[in-house]
């Protein structure tokens, strides 16, 4: 009892002892921040380290700080700083007394490199930018506020040397892919470890009915509001993502740091922006034949009837392929059509502030947006709220929590494959049908160009293929998803040379989504369906860190660190497709007749590592960084749980011994670095297990359950265990250097890399004859090499007016050495988990991975003998290779060996910005560029088949009597006007039609997909910027604020290229995939306008 | 110095803290699988066996087949491609062929085997040789040499066995599985989806099954494979349709039919790729043979009618109007697929004696017509009366293209344009057969017939 009232006493106190510290007088500093030309900055951070106090600048410039009387002695000579990223921390002396008022201004100059910045190197550790011995990609928060994206990880386009990004489309809530460096392994989506304020987070993009069909999905960083974040640092390679052992692998790291408040007055922020977004393009698109086959237009879409309450339907065999319209006959863009002028509304509120012992960030943002799909039911809306906030508990103890709640909700529309979707509808109907009219009007049925006119008894005809409005107007596919995530920290100097940092972070999604068709939509769902998934992401994260200082003399100083890292990811799923509405609605699996076999699983995923890692740093000039991680996982083999992976990293600023003039070369830093790090493999893969999945035959639209009848039933997996899965290792070398020249008005940067992947792991495909489809292996060999550089020149920076360009440039070699043992040479389709109608893309030895593999025409030089009855190798002898082989009859015919036809990697990637400023009036434009690299366009090649395609405008006009076709008209010549280049053949230089009996033939989907490789190189102007702050003393005395902020923006406003399809950077799967360059029935990327105002107090 | 304790406690705390969990790694649901079952039994097994076997008999395989002999059309996506302008790749039929040996194909039937051996159970392990010959006969018939003997056992690069090989292997296998059949039980009773374990049905499925199989070979072997195969019909199913309902879509209790419910996912793959995907209607040959009909119930039985007659799709897969799909009353999710039928030993008879010279060939004929209501033939039965009867009979059977490979029935107009065609003799090997087991020739090396069909059809 007397314990507790002690206890009492001792919490009064504490409580009490702010105010009695009060109550003795402060010392206050005030002062203002500039530039070189004189011009404010704000968000700078003043701070006087040793008392722990500091404050932002506002956006006049001006600061104040205010130190509490008890904790200073007159005549006190203490550090005043002023930093900020990419400006040079300037450091002052200043004498403080009690009661006392000073003035110390600063004026910042830029920071070529920002070698003072510390940034954060992973799992706990830290250092400073000159110490690094890799090279430094960062973005700050500045730069992610002008993309005006509102998915993080598309904002990071083209910014960075090697960090390309691949956004899945522009409907509203797609995700968007990243690839680090190439990529280095052969399962998964190789999206890089997303890590925010030291935990690894969610970033999963789970689609719903796979990665071809259903609607787009998030990827879950996009929960994150851009507006909240300080800065990202990417490690690219294992040489940086070595900590993390095999979690982030060579598929790298983006550790995120979140606003935290400061100490100071408190500031409010406002921001509120408008972007009107439009689809950045469209598909050609004929507009002369009607539907039809063999120029016949069907009876029924002439004389269209109604017998026995059933409309008149139009057979599945009638594309565009009828006769020509009657002039007059009003027709329509059916792909353009489908888009319209959408809208984001973007508002964040933030408040930050605190005291010498506490700060805080609360932010609250909502952002809402309405898609460019024509109509409404292409939304995504995110709401957003964070609170960061660390209390010093006593001087050398501070805990801290960050936590953000985010509640996101969007209505998609089916696309890709799907029959219940938008695109293959829309880009089969006929040019003279309206599918805007998508209800008929005197039944209220469903109206489709196979079903013009339903009549009453139509309810659950099936129409083959949607009309993309009734899809999207009376369907249903939602997602919402609320999540919590963040950390508690703690940071504790528990003697003067040994700190300890923990943290614990949390993150739970639950993701709740539907896809329902209504009653009348095609295909299987043609009396309505209800699908129901629920998502449940789980991850706990515990990682502490000890670091203990040393130094041996004047010269030789530096760090050990001793880290443990326990991670474990969980991972539920359930869902359910229930099957024949009872009523129309609701859109309810209890309204249903029939479920089908639900899918319901879970997975855990533990981590625990081992880290150490010790610095050196030698005379100022040299540092050097050494380490080793010893990583366990849950997924590797029973016998094999732990692995090591070391590292040393070295950066010599080999300009501080050399003496050479400033204003010639300001710094030099020469760089080497070494590190291993691994990938984990897949789940579950150790043992033998039974499987009751459906057994395929053709999907959708033919599988089987191996229950039946009421006996269940079990099959053997096709996926083999392997019970010594042994982790994986890739090793990287990486060295560079960065130069500053001319007092730091121009730096460059210059990185060369090369990885190894070894013993990657992946399901190596057995014949099936084996009884077995794939077993996991450690096998393969990947390689990657490249090169980045990064430069910045600072032209003009004059009083009132400057000019900066800055430039990264990349390339990356990949290479797929070897699938374990030399007969094995392919292996199929490893990224998109199926191929659609023979295409692939595949990893093949001595090709980058995810080449494009697909049949080509018979062609010389390819050994081909007999093809068919053809003789190929008669008619190649002695001719050139590559010559076209064109039959007796004027075609060329195909050969039906499967062969790498293109690879969607690009040569080089390359980014270009600039930014003026003239009397505060700044005007900025990031320009993206990327060479080389193919998409397999798929959507070309159907449209070829369905004659809706505009190249298909020019055609035969081909008549078919008694089963023979005959065309005549658009003569062309195989080797001349048709595929330019030699030929050989019988019929070499024969001219021949080319109309239906091409196009719906060869020279559509069912023809080589060599035709559909295209290159993909493009140069985007990804985003042009006109902004203006007021923060004149009028603005705070008339309006009541401290700096109003407007900014006028365009995003991706024009891109030039050749690529035909909607856009050379559209990929089907996302991030749920990880394939590229596939352009199946996807929709297009957006252009937006963008107005913004910020408003601060 | 009460400072210093705190110190020395917070270290030691984090000491402990890092020096925790032993099993951190391990475990059932953390290393071994929580949503996957680690056993099976025999009748696990051999239920969805039965559903692997179900789908390999209905799916792209019978599909191609019809399209190919023209009782149906394929008139858009891929069935258009690979029906009417044969652009067959080995990607195309990958899931196809490794259907027939992994999960629920030849490795579960090799299983329930040994399980049902193991357990002395004869009958059941004579029932599971019976669907071991029906699958890998129907594979050979479909791609010749085929991986058998060393299929599914150590080796990781099977060996092919050459077709007559895999013939005669069947053959020892229905034989040793008749045999079985006369053994003990108590066989897998309801697990058995087709005949409910009726182990009198199985011994006269196999039989049919071996007639089927001499037939195969009659191309090449002539008298003694026509010898055999009579021998072996004449024990074959025997229970004739008890009404022209019955027999308009196969249904007698004998037939070997597969198992469907009534839901999409149990449903019967025609019916579910029809609803699914509406890329198939009647094709021009079985369109012009029923056209010319009167009185045959398999007419409406099979395609819808316009005007009472079956439009078939042309070459392109559409006709002028909207043509024939298939009727209603073959595509309900739980229609059971007929695969080896009375009829087929029937018109297997016919056939036989008709090249054996013995004139009751017609009886056979007339029984299957008479079983549908149609009048009797005048002998001597002819091949083309004989063929024309079993490809009615046989519709969406992968069985018709066996037999138009080896009789050239009916006279077909293969696809031609843009560049002249031969009605394929058999399909590639799965693409991923062929990448990962080296004793798969390229796809330009493999034969465009199989062993047993030296001679092409003209047209």
């Amino acid at each position: 009892m007397r314990n507790f009232r002690r206890l009492i006493a001792v919490v009064i106190a504490a409580a009490l002892a702010p105010v009695s510290l009060l109550a003795q007088e402060a010392a206050t500093v005030t002062g203002r921040v500039t530039n070189a030309q004189g011009q404010p900055e704000a968000a700078v951070l003043v701070r006087i380290e040793s008392l722990n106090v500091g404050s932002p600048s506002n956006p006049d410039g001006t600061y104040r700080l205010v130190i509490p009387g008890a904790r200073i002695r007159a005549g006190q000579a203490v550090q005043i700083s002023a930093t900020r990223v990419g400006l040079a921390t300037q450091t002052r002396t200043v004498t403080l007394n009690p009661g006392a008022s000073l003035t110390q201004n600063f004026q910042m100059a830029t920071s070529a490199l920002q070698l003072d910045a510390v940034v954060v190197t992973g799992a706990g550790l830290e250092t400073r930018v000159e110490r690094l011995g890799t090279a430094r990609a960062s973005i700050d928060s500045a730069v992610l506020a002008r993309t005006n994206e509102t998915n993080v990880v598309s904002g990071l386009a083209g910014r960075v040397a090697n960090v390309v990004t691949h956004q899945a489309s522009g409907e509203a809530g797609a995700s968007t892919a990243i690839r680090i460096r190439g990529q280095s392994t052969l399962s998964g989506t190789g999206q890089p470890l997303f890590v925010i304020d030291g935990v690894p987070m969610n970033n999963a993009t789970r689609s719903t009915s796979g990665a071809l069909q259903g609607t787009v999905a998030p990827n879950r960083a996009s929960d994150i509001n851009p507006d909240d974040i300080e800065s990202i640092e990417i490690l690219k390679g294992p040489a940086a993502t070595s900590v993390y052992g095999a979690q982030a692998g060579a598929a790298g790291a983006i550790l995120i740091t979140t606003k935290r408040g400061r100490a100071g007055r408190t500031t409010y922020s406002f921001r509120s922006s408008v972007q009107l977004d439009q689809a950045a393009s469209t598909l050609p698109m004929q507009r002369r034949y009607g539907m039809g086959t063999s120029s016949v237009t069907p009876v029924c879409a002439l004389n269209p009837t109604i017998t026995n309450g059933k409309g008149c339907s139009i057979s599945s065999g009638f594309q565009s392929w009828g006769a020509e319209l009657a002039a007059g006959t009003p027709t329509y863009d059916n792909v353009a059509n489908l888009y319209e002028t959408g809208r984001i509304f973007d508002n964040t509120l933030t408040m930050s502030g605190g005291n010498d012992r506490t700060t805080f960030y609360l932010s609250v943002g909502d952002m809402r947006h309405d898609g460019f799909i024509w109509g409404d039911a292409d939304t995504y809306n995110r709401s957003t709220a964070r609170l960061n906030a660390t209390h010093r508990l006593r001087e050398n103890l501070t805990v801290g929590g960050n936590v953000s709640y985010v509640q996101t909700g969007g209505q998609f529309v089916q696309r890709g494959n799907s029959i219940n979707g938008l695109i293959l509808g829309a880009v089969r109907t006929p040019p003279e049908f309206n599918n805007r009219i998508y209800l008929d009007p005197a039944t209220g049925q469903h109206r489709s160009f196979r079903l013009p006119l339903p009549g009453p008894g139509d309810a659950l005809t099936n129409r083959g293929f949607d009309n993309p409005f009734f899809a999207a107007f009376e369907g249903e596919n939602t997602g919402e998803v609320g999540r919590v995530y963040g950390n508690v920290n703690t940071n504790w100097q528990a003697l003067n040379w040994l700190r300890l940092t923990h943290n614990l972070g949390i993150d739970y999604a639950n993701d709740d989504r539907m896809e329902a068709v209504p009653v009348g939509s095609s295909g299987a769902a043609v009396a309505g369906q209800v699908t129901r998934w629920q998502f449940y992401d789980r991850i706990l994260d515990h990682n502490l860190v000890a670091t203990a200082d040393y130094s041996l003399g004047r010269q030789i100083s530096g760090s050990v660190s001793a880290g443990q890292n326990l991670n474990e990811t969980y991972f539920r799923q359930v869902f359910v497709t229930g099957q024949t509405l009872i009523a129309p609605r609701p859109f309810k699996l209890s309204n249903t007749v029939s479920r089908q076999l639900p899918n319901d699983a879970e997975s855990t995923d533990r981590i625990e590592s081992y880290n150490l890692t010790g610095t050196m740093d030698v005379a100022d000039q040299l540092f050097l960084t050494a380490g080793v991680t010893n990583f366990g996982s849950s997924r590797f083999g029973y016998d094999s749980k732990r692995a090591w992976y070391p590292r040393a990293q070295a950066a010599w600023t080999f300009t501080r011994p050399l003496n050479i003039p400033e204003n010639l070369l300001s710094f030099g830093k020469l760089r080497l670095a070494y590190g291993q790090s691994g990938q984990l493999p897949g789940q579950y893969q150790l043992q033998d297990v039974f499987s009751g999945a459906l057994i395929t035959d053709f999907a959708p639209g033919a599988q089987l359950q191996p229950t039946l009848g009421g006996q269940g039933g079990l099959y053997t997996s096709v996926t083999q265990g392997n019970p010594n899965i042994s982790p994986e290792r890739v090793a990287e070398t990486e060295m560079g250097l960065d130069l500053a020249f001319f007092n730091g008005r121009t730096d460059l940067s210059l990185t060369h890399y090369r990885q190894n992947a070894s013993d990657v792991i992946f399901p190596i495909q057995l014949a099936p004859s084996t009884g077995f489809g794939q077993r996991v292996l450690n096998a393969a060999e990947i390689q990657n090499r490249g090169w980045e550089a990064t430069a910045n020149f600072r032209v003009v920076e004059r009083r009132d007016f400057s000019v900066s360009v800055g430039g990264q440039w990349a390339r990356n070699r990949n290479k797929l050495l070897s699938l374990g043992d030399t007969a094995r040479k392919e292996l199929s389709n490893p990224f998109l988990g199926g191929s659609f109608g023979g295409r692939t893309t595949d990893a093949v030895v001595g090709q980058p991975l995810g080449v494009f593999q697909g049949t080509d025409f018979a062609r010389c030089g390819r050994g081909l003998e007999m093809v068919g009855s053809e003789n190929v190798g008669a008619a190649c002898a002695g001719q050139p290779d590559g010559a076209l082989y064109i039959n007796a009859s004027g075609f060329p015919i195909q050969d039906p060996t499967t062969r790498v036809l293109g690879s969607p990697h690009p040569d080089w990637t390359g980014g270009l910005t600039g930014e003026v400023n003239f009397r505060g009036v700044r005007v900025s434009a990031f320009v993206e560029h990327r060479s080389g690299g193919t998409n397999q366009n798929m959507t070309r090649s159907s449209m070829y088949s369905y004659g809706t395609h505009g190249d298909t405008e020019q055609r035969a006009k081909c008549t078919t009597t008694g089963g023979v076709t005959t065309c005549t008209g658009n003569e062309q010549v195989f080797g001349q006007g048709m595929m330019p280049g030699a030929v050989v053949g019988p019929g070499a230089g024969k001219a021949v039609p080319i109309g239906e009996n091409w196009y719906s033939v060869l020279g559509g989907i069912g023809g080589p997909a060599s035709q559909f490789q295209e290159d993909a190189t493009y140069t985007r102007l990804r985003e042009v910027t006109i902004g203006y702050t007021f923060s004149q003393p009028w603005v705070a005395q008339r309006l009541g604020f401290s700096a109003i902020d407007l900014r006028l923006a365009g995003r991706n406003l024009k891109t030039w290229t050749n690529y035909t399809g909607f856009d050379p950077e559209v990929n089907i799967g996302g991030a749920a995939a990880g394939n590229r360059g596939v352009d199946w029935m996807g929709n297009p990327l957006s252009r937006a306008w963008v107005f913004s105002l910020g408003l601060t107090h | 110095m009460k400072s210093n304790k705190l110190t020395i406690a917070g270290l030691a705390a984090a000491a402990l803290a890092v020096s925790g969990c032993s099993d951190f790694l391990t475990g059932a649901g953390i290393d071994d699988n929580p949503n996957q079952p680690s056993a099976a039994t025999t009748e696990q097994l051999f239920v969805a066996a039965q559903a692997q076997g179900f789908v390999r008999q209905e799916g792209q395989v019978a599909r191609s087949a019809a399209m190919f002999i023209q009782q149906l059309s394929g008139t858009n996506n891929q069935q258009k491609d690979y029906g009417s302008s044969y652009l067959n790749t080995e990607a195309a039929y990958s899931t196809m062929f490794s259907g027939f040996y992994t999960g629920g194909g030849l490795v579960d039937w090799r299983k329930v085997q040994a399980n049902s051996r193991a357990a002395g159970d004869q009958q059941f392990e004579g029932i599971a040789k019976v669907w071991e010959a029906l699958m890998m006969g129907t594979a050979a018939a479909v791609w010749g040499d085929i991986p058998y003997r060393e299929a599914v056992a150590e080796t990781t690069a099977p060996a092919l066995d050459p077709q007559q090989q895999v013939y005669a292997d069947m053959q020892a296998l229905l034989s040793e599985a008749i045999t079985l059949l006369g053994g003990t039980g108590p066989g897998p009773g309801n697990t058995d989806l087709v005949f409910g374990g009726n182990v009198g049905r199985w011994t006269r499925v196999a039989h049919t099954l071996k007639a089927r199989y001499h037939m195969h070979t009659a191309e090449r072997l002539g008298t003694p494979a026509y010898q055999a195969a009579l021998a072996a019909a004449q024990n074959g199913i025997n229970e004739a349709p008890a009404s022209v309902a019955v027999a308009t879509n196969q249904q007698s209790p004998g037939n070997l039919r597969s198992f469907h419910g009534t839901t999409e996912q149990e449903g019967n793959l025609w019916g579910q790729f029809i609803v699914a995907r509406s890329d198939l209607a009647a094709g021009q040959a079985l369109a012009t043979i029923l056209n010319r009909r009167t009185g045959d119930p398999r007419k409406a039985g099979y395609f819808t009618l316009i005007n009472d007659s079956i439009i078939a799709a042309n070459r392109f897969g559409a006709a002028s109007t909207t043509p024939s799909i298939v009727a209603t009353a073959r595509r309900p999710y739980d229609f059971r697929q007929p695969i080896v039928t009375w009829e087929e030993n029937q018109l297997i008879m016919a056939e036989a004696k008709l090249a054996l010279g013995d004139p009751t060939a017609i009886n056979h004929v007339n029984a299957v017509r008479a079983s549908v209501g149609l009048p009797a033939l005048a002998g001597p039965a002819t091949l083309a009366m004989i063929m024309e009867e079993k490809y009615i009979a046989l519709f969406q059977n992968i069985e018709v293209w066996n037999d138009y490979k080896r009789t050239c029935f009916p006279a077909l107009l293969p696809a031609g344009a843009p560049v002249a065609k031969e009605i394929p003799g058999r399909l590639p090997y799965g693409q991923s057969e062929r990448q990962n087991n080296p004793n798969i020739p390229a796809v330009n090396s493999q034969p465009l017939r199989n062993w047993n069909d030296p001679n092409p059809c003209t047209s």
